[in-house]
């Protein structure tokens, strides 16, 4: 049985199946596919009645179309979908209808004058059709298949995730599926200021590859035990070589650099402590057999800040066939500054958020303890949640997450406090919904 | 897909408009990076009060981001524009000026030219507040002083704000609303600088000549100066000639000063010989000082020009002067041996002379910078350009205009200098790489790669940079993304 109603989430005006109005006596759909983004379609209505009858369908039509039109020329109210349901289970899709308008078909006016009427509801909708949203199971080593909020920790070493994974055989989806996270302070006392989000995706027969490094691991430097770093060390470099230099490395094995596969990933430098230099500049930059292969823009290392933000560059940089494995590389971290007095650093460690799928939120309203964001790929809205209220608390430089059909997916997070500070002993608790899409129905 | 983002005007975060924007076009260049940025929404996509509330961002920081998160163009938003029927309304920063000044030629008899003059600087402080301040000179001709004034009270009061300007559109008027965003350079446009380092010169039509060593009465003769600011001397130049055959060389030195005279003490001398002397005419004639002789701003020094030789009646020199007393930034003297002092000429005059300082491009564009910017957080000059020019502007120009003109002398080896403002608005001068090292490669479909043959992230462009390209190189002086929807 198809079913089709016109509504937003609360209440549905039905055109075709249970629950259609008195005086609408059929509705003709077939639904079309467009440019990968909207597509334009019609509903053919057949209304037969008293002309009050008639004229109240009409009138409820219309009022539908006043909403849809206004929500997307004014963004006011709520998003208006047209369901769809044609299995005999009843599963109900919902693709948002972004413009509307009602057109008579032929020779109304006789009609109307038999009791009788056809019209033609034109829309353009998204060009795709999504599922009720359901609780993505997700794992770290602070839980297995939970829905009631993960907790996630602010670095990954031997103890602690900064991730979740998401299970393949979880999600039923043919398209990309959008992603509802919801993302709550769980530090004590803590704040969350600025958040990356990154997901790394992967079919069920490969393996992710090492997207954390730690400051210890790299080769330079003098290693300094600190039970408030990620595995419980920096790595302290000291240098005064006025121009670049090379301060230092860290191997990327053949493995992992395979595992990546040419995708892009954000580099995120975390400092243990503090500098006070104002002059500066970092960057990277991928060596194999000591020959150049990637160097990255110099980046101010804003003293301000606990951390560092490189471009985004593709692992490994160029591409390869994918035949055989990738050759190891060893990735720098250069630093210069004008003149030669001594500098020092001290790096906790380096993340590779990758950016299968990425977001970005600037913080606004910092988000205390029990405090929410929430990033709705769906409705497209991203807001937090202060003591029950909405608030805009973000602005999303990056935003709507989605994972791939038939792939394991692993998100990153990576998030400052009100200081500028990305402590690894904050933490989060993340929940996450999806809604499976599909193009055809 | 770019997505877009503002700050406020103090370089904050604030909260976004809540619209959806689309960058339709993105231009970089060599002179300043980010340069300018197209933005619209769509027909439908916007509401009656957006566009009014978009025209109280004028100014406010944008910053354009690419998918990976990674900020690709910045600046500022300098118009908003949007159709009304076939109408187009717009409000931009561009006529805004919130600190007027005029330069004028005063009233004169026909036939003959009025003297330049200027009013002072009428400011809105209001306006400067909001936006910063925007200066305008505006050029007239034949003004009283009244006149002057008015017509720049006029001016502050009509473009201290933005205002809106409405234009009937030729075709059929669209739907969609505009943004057009300018990179931080061209806020470099907004105040005005007239460097004066470079030159002190009472360069009149002559009037007078004045004997120099023909007696012990003018054995020297001595010009004062005081720079407004720091001046590195690098020569002096006077009108002179020589009577006779005088053998000894004519002589300049830069003296400090002993009570309104020249006190002997010599900062740097220079000497021509009478070879290059000529004996008709009053030609200038070059002194040239190395090392340059540096003087303090504010300090006053004297010309002291003289004979190496003794006087003689018939080998001596004749220098042009300026009866008329132009120059009222100093004064003559003559040193009278018979009475051991230094005296005034009667009648009096000034020397015509033109003393000119010269400073390497990259410090004047530091100056320069110093002087004219306001919103920018710093800049740095990658080393010394090398070239040495005269810090001297005749009549003021935009800050601008005149880091333009320091950057296109390029470097003492032929190589051109290019500057970028990054991201946290530091003003980036460097030298342009050489053709052939670390070249960037463009493929027959357009798509970029780095010089490790890396393919470039959505946004980043490889201006300032020699691209290698199927019919050779190029260097990239500019470049504008279209972004195709």
């Amino acid at each position: 049985m198809i079913s089709l109603a016109l509504g937003n989430g609360l209440t549905w005006l039905s055109l075709a199946g249970s629950g259609v109005p008195s005086g609408l006596i059929g509705a003709v759909y077939d639904p079309k596919t467009g440019d990968g983004r909207t597509v334009g379609e019609r509903i053919t209505l057949g209304l037969r009645g008293t002309p009050a009858q008639v004229n109240e369908l009409l009138a409820r039509l219309e009022e539908k179309i006043a909403l849809v039109n206004r929500h997307t020329r004014e963004g006011v109210g709520t998003p208006l979908y047209l369901r769809v349901s044609c299995d005999p289970e009843v599963t109900y899709y919902y693709t948002h209808i972004l413009q509307a308008s009602l057109e008579p078909k032929a020779n109304s006016l006789a009609y109307t004058s038999g009791g009788s009427l056809g019209v033609d509801l034109v829309f353009t909708r998204a060009d795709h059709f999504e599922g009720g949203q359901v609780a993505l199971p997700l794992s770290n080593r602070n839980g297995v298949g939970v829905t009631g909020g993960l907790t996630v920790n602010n670095h990954a070493d031997s103890g602690h995730d900064n991730f979740v994974f998401v299970d393949a055989d979880d999600l039923q989806t043919e398209l990309p599926a959008t992603l509802r996270l919801e993302v709550t302070n769980a530090t004590v006392g803590g704040t969350v200021r600025d958040l990356w989000i990154g997901a790394f995706q992967y079919d069920r027969l490969s393996v992710p590859p090492q997207l954390a490094y730690e400051g210890e691991s790299a080769t330079g430097g003098t290693d300094v035990s600190d039970a408030a770093c990620s595995g419980g060390a920096f790595k302290q470099v000291n240098w005064s070589d006025e121009g670049w230099a090379s301060l230092l490395s860290w191997t990327l094995s053949a493995t992992n650099l395979s595992r990546c596969q040419g995708r892009a990933s954000l580099p995120i430098l975390r400092l243990a402590n503090a500098h006070a230099y104002e002059d500066l500049q970092l960057k990277l930059v991928l060596k194999a057999g000591g020959i150049i292969l990637y160097e990255g823009a110099p980046t101010w290392a804003d003293p301000q800040l606990g951390y560092v933000v490189f471009p985004a560059l593709r692992l490994p940089p160029a591409s390869l066939s994918g035949v055989l494995s990738a050759q190891a590389q060893v990735l720098h971290l250069y630093g210069n500054k004008p003149n030669s007095d001594s500098y020092t650093l001290d790096l906790d460690d380096l993340q590779l958020l990758p950016q299968d799928a990425f977001s970005h939120y600037q913080g606004l309203v910092n988000l205390a303890q029990g405090d929410s964001l929430v990033d709705d790929a769906f409705s497209g809205l991203v807001y937090g949640i202060q003591g029950g209220y909405e608030l805009s608390t973000h602005i999303p430089i990056c935003k709507g997450l989605h994972v791939f059909a038939e792939n394991n997916a692993r998100l990153v997070f990576f998030w400052t406090n009100a200081d500028g500070e990305a402590l690894p002993g904050d933490a989060i608790s993340v929940r996450a919904y999806y809604r499976r899409r599909k193009r055809v129905l | 897909m770019f997505t877009l983002t503002f700050g406020s005007r103090e370089f904050g975060r604030m909260t976004q408009p809540g619209l959806e924007f689309t960058v339709q076009e993105m231009r970089w260049t060599v002179e300043g990076g980010c340069d300018r940025a197209v933005i619209t929404i769509p027909g439908g996509g916007w509401r009656a009060e957006d566009p009014a509330n978009l025209a109280n961002l004028l100014r406010c920081p944008v910053t354009v981001w690419n998918e990976h998160g990674q900020a690709v163009w910045w600046g500022y938003l300098n118009s908003v524009a949007w159709d009304e029927g076939v109408y187009r309304v717009a409000h931009s920063l561009d006529p805004v000026a919130n600190r007027v000044m005029v330069r004028y030629t005063t009233l004169a008899p026909a036939g003959q030219v009025g003297e330049v003059s200027q009013t002072g600087w009428a400011d809105d402080l209001q306006s400067q507040a909001l936006f910063g301040v925007k200066e305008l000179i505006i050029e007239r001709s034949g003004l009283d002083e009244e006149a002057a004034l008015q017509v720049r009270d006029m001016a502050l009061a009509e473009g201290a704000f933005p205002r809106a300007r409405v234009s009937r559109q030729t075709g059929a008027g669209g739907d969609s609303l505009r943004l057009e965003c300018l990179g931080w350079v061209h806020s470099l446009k907004w105040r005005h600088v007239q460097p004066l380092a470079g030159m002190i010169a009472n360069t009149p039509p002559q009037l007078g000549t004045q004997n120099l060593g023909n007696t012990y009465s003018d054995l020297w003769l001595a010009q004062s100066i005081t720079p407004l600011e720091d001046m590195a001397i690098r020569q002096v130049e006077v009108r002179l000639r020589k009577v006779g055959s005088p053998a000894d060389d004519a002589r300049i030195q830069v003296q400090t000063d002993n009570n309104g005279v020249p006190s002997g003490t010599s900062l740097g001398q220079a000497l021509v010989s009478p070879a290059a002397v000529t004996s008709e005419g009053y030609p200038w004639l070059r002194f040239e000082f190395d090392p340059a002789v540096e003087v303090a701003q504010g300090t006053q020094v004297w010309l002291v020009l003289g004979r190496s030789g003794q006087p003689s009646q018939v080998n001596f020199y004749l220098a042009g002067v300026d009866e008329s007393m132009a120059f009222d930034g100093g004064a003559f003297r003559i040193y009278n041996h018979a009475v051991t002092s230094w005296v005034a000429r009667s009648p009096d005059c000034d020397l015509l002379f033109r003393v000119t300082a010269t400073r390497d491009t990259g410090e004047q564009l530091q100056a320069v910078f110093a002087l004219g910017n306001q919103f920018l957080s710093g800049m740095v000059v990658e080393g010394e350009t090398g070239v040495e020019s005269v810090p001297y502007l005749s009549r003021p120009a935009t800050c601008h205009a005149e880091v333009l003109r320091l950057l296109r002398m390029g470097t003492g080896d032929q190589r051109r200098l290019i500057a970028t403002v990054s991201q946290d608005r530091c003003l980036v001068i460097n030298t342009a790489p050489v053709a052939g090292e670390a070249d960037w490669v463009v493929d027959m479909e357009g798509r970029y790669y780095d010089a490790r043959h890396n393919r470039l992230m959505p946004g980043i462009v490889p201006v300032g940079r020699w691209v290698r390209t199927y019919g050779g190189v190029r260097f990239v002086e500019k470049e504008s993304m279209v972004v195709s929807h």
